[in-house]
């Protein structure tokens, strides 16, 4: 990777703005701002950055509709920055296709890790041979296979809907409606207790230590993550 | 003493018939006696009081019973040939049956009346009643409300305030720990691939840390003045002061907010000095053109108008060329955190700044005896105008001035 990667950060507090824009500059990504949603989709069609940094609440249009603006027309990662107090906010933009979040106040590094993370896995998305390899995992849905730390798992169908989901979404936040959606269908949506027995099984099946799982995270009030990575 | 019990006894139908028995029976026996002394008429008359008496206390069954034995004991003892059914007389015949009849209708109408003045008071207890539980229903209600409106306003304040302390703490943040990283040692996470801040951005780093933690400290004085002053801890210092000074104090402190904006100052001549705190009043101006500030677009010009009223009091107004003041909210903007917010789906978006200012200054204008409000504008058809009037001198001030 050659060129810098470019990013938008979208906040109305013009002093944040002015902290990401040396911070990330420091780092060789290219940075752009804007202060509020619309500004942030014209610079979007000009420039097609590779990631997008939003704040939730702004004016005239806030980070939740242009996560969906965004989402309707592209794949690239959306990281939110939210405060505490907007959960509900920020779930709903997780559920409308964002990526991650990083909780105000933040350290730089761990804005940093998680661009870093949701930009690797962007390009990640095209597998050779049908086959998915991510750290410790191997995804082959053509053989209804998946194999860690080079042994095969055994699974049963929804386990291997479920785990080949998050291996295909790693590094992202997903929230409870998006794995029940994707892996049960809509009508499954409002039964999280569901998810939570098939993710105990799962980490049973695949992590070193079930009871400290490193592999599938729980995100509090939120959802799970899945970090292939040994 | 009559117990419940009799008394209820006492009221019971039966009794009136026993009464009514009774009361006919000794009505004749002490006037049969004396009946050669006595005309018929007042015989009549005496039987007709025992048939009201019985109807008022027991209705007008019982009545109707003595209407019927008085109109008998009359006929046989009293209407002459005494000791029989008859009467030769037809003028007694007439008396006969006027009695009759007007013992019967009395008997019912006092019984009817009776019957309704219990109705009445029985609709009257039932309405009482009514009233009652609806007053406390409503008391409740509203205690409810106000509770769950206080709730509604204490999470309100929480929320501004972690939003006025948490904004620039996450400027400063991420500028101190951008800091920590450049200064890390090489060979951290990412840290080969940073170009470094350089000279420059080290610099904006810490401008940036510089003004928030002003701006934090801004927030946390604001906080307290409007504590002190709602504490009534704030009294005024009052000394001799000129209008121009006020506005020029407060226009010099407002000199970043205000930025290049032209503001128009009109102050007639010959306005009286007043005896104010003038650092307060000054700080209560700056606050009204700090607002002003903040809702009117960059670049359109402000107004700060003072003025005498009668030599009584001096007013104070600022205006603005921005959306104004939506009247339904003109008591509102001088409340503790309130901004004229914008909600969107994303919850809560504030415009900058901390809410207080108002509020700081309606404080301080109520402790100085004035009184605030917001406007339409005087001149214009489009902005906001807040004023305040203050009395020229306070007039308690021997009083006052032994708690300073």
């Amino acid at each position: 990777m050659n060129k810098s990667p470019k990013i938008l950060v979208v906040d109305d507090e013009p002093q944040l703005l002015r902290v990401l824009r040396r911070s990330l500059t420091a780092h060789r990504f290219d940075v752009r701002s804007a202060s509020e949603g619309e500004a942030a989709l014209e610079v979007f069609n000009d420039w097609s950055p590779d990631l997008v940094i939003t704040d939730l609440s702004m004016p005239v249009m806030d980070g939740l509709t242009l996560c969906r603006e965004l989402r309707r027309v592209s794949k690239l990662p959306i990281i939110v920055l939210s405060v505490k107090g907007e959960e509900r906010t920020k779930v709903e933009a997780l559920d409308a296709g964002a990526d991650d979040y990083v909780t105000k106040p933040f350290g730089i590094d761990e804005l940093l890790a998680r661009v870093r993370a949701a930009l690797r896995r962007a390009p990640a998305e095209d597998s050779a041979h049908g086959i998915l390899t991510a750290g410790d995992f191997e995804l082959d849905k053509a053989a209804y296979r998946i194999s860690v730390r080079g042994k095969e798992v055994h699974l049963t169908p929804k386990e291997f809907e479920l785990l080949s989901f998050l291996i295909e979404n790693r590094g992202r936040v997903l929230t409870h409606r998006t794995l029940l959606a994707a892996v049960w269908g809509g009508d499954f949506v409002l039964q999280p207790e569901y998810l939570r027995v098939f993710i105990g099984n799962l980490r049973k099946k695949i992590e070193l230590d079930p009871s400290n799982p490193k592999h599938i995270t729980t995100e509090p009030w939120v959802g799970y993550r899945f970090d292939p990575s040994s | 003493m009559v117990s419940g019990r009799v008394r209820k006894a006492l009221a019971s139908r039966s009794t009136g018939y026993v009464i009514a028995l009774l009361g006919v029976i000794s009505l004749t026996i002490l006037l049969e006696p004396v009946h050669f002394q006595i005309s018929p008429t007042t015989v009549a008359l005496t039987f007709l009081m025992l048939v009201v008496l019985i109807a008022t206390f027991w209705g007008s069954l019982p009545a109707l019973v003595s209407s019927v034995l008085a109109m008998l004991s009359f006929n046989y003892f009293f209407l002459p040939p005494v000791r029989t059914w008859t009467i030769s007389d037809p003028e007694n015949w007439v008396a006969w049956f006027v009695f009759t009849v007007t013992a019967v209708v009395t008997g019912q109408l006092s019984a009817s009346v009776k019957r309704r003045a219990l109705e009445a008071e029985a609709r009257s207890r039932e309405v009482e009643g009514l009233y009652e539980q609806l007053s406390e229903a409503f008391e409740l209600a509203s205690e409810t409300e106000a509770l769950r409106r206080s709730e509604r306003l204490k999470s309100a304040l929480l929320d501004a305030v972690s939003h006025d302390i948490r904004t620039p703490l996450t400027s400063i943040k991420a500028s101190v720990t951008t800091l920590l990283e450049d200064s890390a040692p090489t060979g951290s996470a990412g840290a080969e691939r940073s170009t470094g801040l350089g000279e420059d951005g080290r610099e904006e780093m810490l401008q940036i840390i510089d003004e928030e933690t002003d701006r934090l400290n801004r927030f946390v004085e604001s906080l307290i003045e409007l504590a002190k002053i709602q504490a009534g801890e704030i009294r005024p210092k009052r000394e001799s002061s000129t209008v121009g000074d006020i506005v020029a104090a407060a226009l010099s402190k407002a000199s970043k907010q205000l930025n290049d904006r032209s503001v128009k100052v009109l102050i007639p001549d010959g306005l009286p000095e007043i005896d104010v705190d003038s650092a307060l009043i000054s700080e209560a101006l700056f606050a009204l053109v700090e607002n002003a500030a903040k809702y009117s677009p960059a670049g359109e010009e402000l107004t700060i108008e003072a003025w005498s009223e009668n030599g009584k009091r001096i007013g104070f107004a600022v205006e603005d060329r921005g959306p104004g003041i939506d009247r339904a909210v003109r008591e509102k903007v001088f409340d503790k955190f309130y901004r004229a917010i914008h909600e969107s789906d994303a919850g809560v978006v504030y415009p900058k700044g901390t809410g207080l200012g108002l509020s700081i200054a309606k404080g301080i204008v109520e402790a100085h005896k004035g009184t605030i409000r917001a406007l339409d504008p005087a001149r214009g058809n489009r902005g906001a105008r807040v004023e305040f009037t203050l009395p020229i001198t306070d007039e308690q001030e021997p009083e006052n001035s032994g708690r300073r």
